[in-house]
């Protein structure tokens, strides 16, 4: 299968991007590049309106869920209402965008010149960005993925952990061992395994229970902890 | 861009269509300029005649649509400008999607010669015809313009 825009494969390397709910799949740089292109969040491929899409983020061989930050437009000025694409500050307590000449002239008509850097709704300072809209999703995007990715790894650890708890409670339970011990070994050989397999839950490639059960017995006579 | 369209360009080698007669880049090193003959849709008033297209694609293709002129033949319908050759069509603007390509385009320009739209014209006279449902003028005026650039 290929990506319709760039109409390269989308081979199994690739990020790819699955719209919901159409479920039409392109290469996440290429979808990414036209949503910021046309400003739109239109299906290229169907017309239809999305709201989501799932990577298939091969690297750590999982599928990311991402929804789409598309609350407020900050385009247009909040106070000569001209969408220009000319917002030049940002209140980002309410999302409100406003031109830099715009808030001198509503300060000035105050008479608070030194105060102009105010939002107008909440009063609270407005920063300057080139940030529109579309900045926004992205950086929700980059927000989400790598709060995923980090859930991932954590999930990735607890099964790896699974394997090396199981094999030393044979030790523990056989009283060989006490529970620092166990902690303590269980630390050990855990971070070894994350290594060797790449921070990744790959059971077919490594044999998880056989790898913990020789790792467990080097760490144990190395500390000393039981004759094995 | 430039593995698209060498992709593009391969596809077209095979094209056969009904109504594509020719679609090739005016040279094989720059594949961003193109030409087109297509032929008028049978039962529309440009039947029997063949069309030049130029294709202009540009760098940031497909995120934006190539720009389609017919050239250098002077163009009578109601979404063509009669002078210029600029085409009214609605995927070469705000409705232009990146999974659309060349060919298609082509395609919906011969489509757009059968089914022409008043309501968007570039050539007046010839929208107001079809506005006001004079068909026989409307056939009329397109093979005299037709007929009379042909000599």
């Amino acid at each position: 299968m290929s990506c319709p825009i760039c109409l390269e494969d989308l081979a199994a390397n690739d990020i790819i991007s699955e719209l919901k709910p159409c479920n039409h799949k392109y290469h996440l740089v290429c979808i990414r590049k036209w949503q910021l292109d046309s400003n739109q969040l239109k299906c290229p491929y169907c017309q239809c309106k999305t709201g989501k899409m799932n990577l298939k983020l091969n690297k750590l061989n999982s599928v990311v869920r991402i929804v789409y930050d598309t609350k407020k437009s900050i385009d247009d000025c909040q106070i000569c209402g001209l969408k220009d694409g000319k917002i030049e500050f940002i209140c980002d307590e309410c999302e409100l965008g406003y031109h830099e000449s715009c808030l001198h002239d509503v300060s000035n008509d105050l008479g608070m010149q030194t105060t102009w850097r105010e939002c107008i709704n909440c009063q609270s300072e407005v920063v300057h960005s080139e940030r529109n809209s579309n900045m926004r999703i992205i950086e929700s995007f980059k927000r989400l993925s790598l709060q995923d990715q980090e859930e991932e790894l954590k999930e990735v650890k607890v099964r790896i952990q699974k394997h090396v708890r199981n094999a030393l409670n044979n030790y523990y339970e056989a009283k060989k061992i006490t529970s620092e011990q166990f902690t303590e070994v269980n630390k050990l050989v855990s971070r070894h395994l994350y290594q060797i397999s790449n921070n990744r839950y790959d059971d077919q490639t490594h044999h998880y229970d056989t790898l913990a059960k020789s790792r467990i017995k080097m760490e144990l006579q190395r500390l000393g902890y039981a004759h094995v | 861009m430039e593995s698209r369209i060498l992709k593009e360009y391969k596809d077209s080698r095979s094209l056969q269509s009904q109504y594509i007669l020719a679609l090739d880049p005016i040279s094989t090193d720059d594949l961003t300029h193109w030409e087109c003959t297509i032929k008028g849709p049978l039962h529309s008033p440009f039947a029997n005649h063949t069309f030049k297209l130029r294709i202009d694609i540009p760098q940031t293709y497909p995120l934006t649509t190539p720009i389609c002129k017919f050239e250098p033949f002077a163009m009578p319908h109601p979404n063509v400008n009669f002078e210029t050759g600029e085409i009214c069509l609605d995927i070469l603007d705000t409705n232009w999607s990146p999974v659309f390509n060349i060919q298609y385009i082509v395609e919906a320009i011969v489509w757009l010669l059968n089914e022409p739209n008043f309501k968007s014209p570039l050539n007046l006279d010839l929208a107001n015809l079809l506005r006001f449902d004079d068909l026989k003028a409307y056939h009329d005026l397109i093979s005299y313009h037709l007929n009379n650039s042909a000599k």
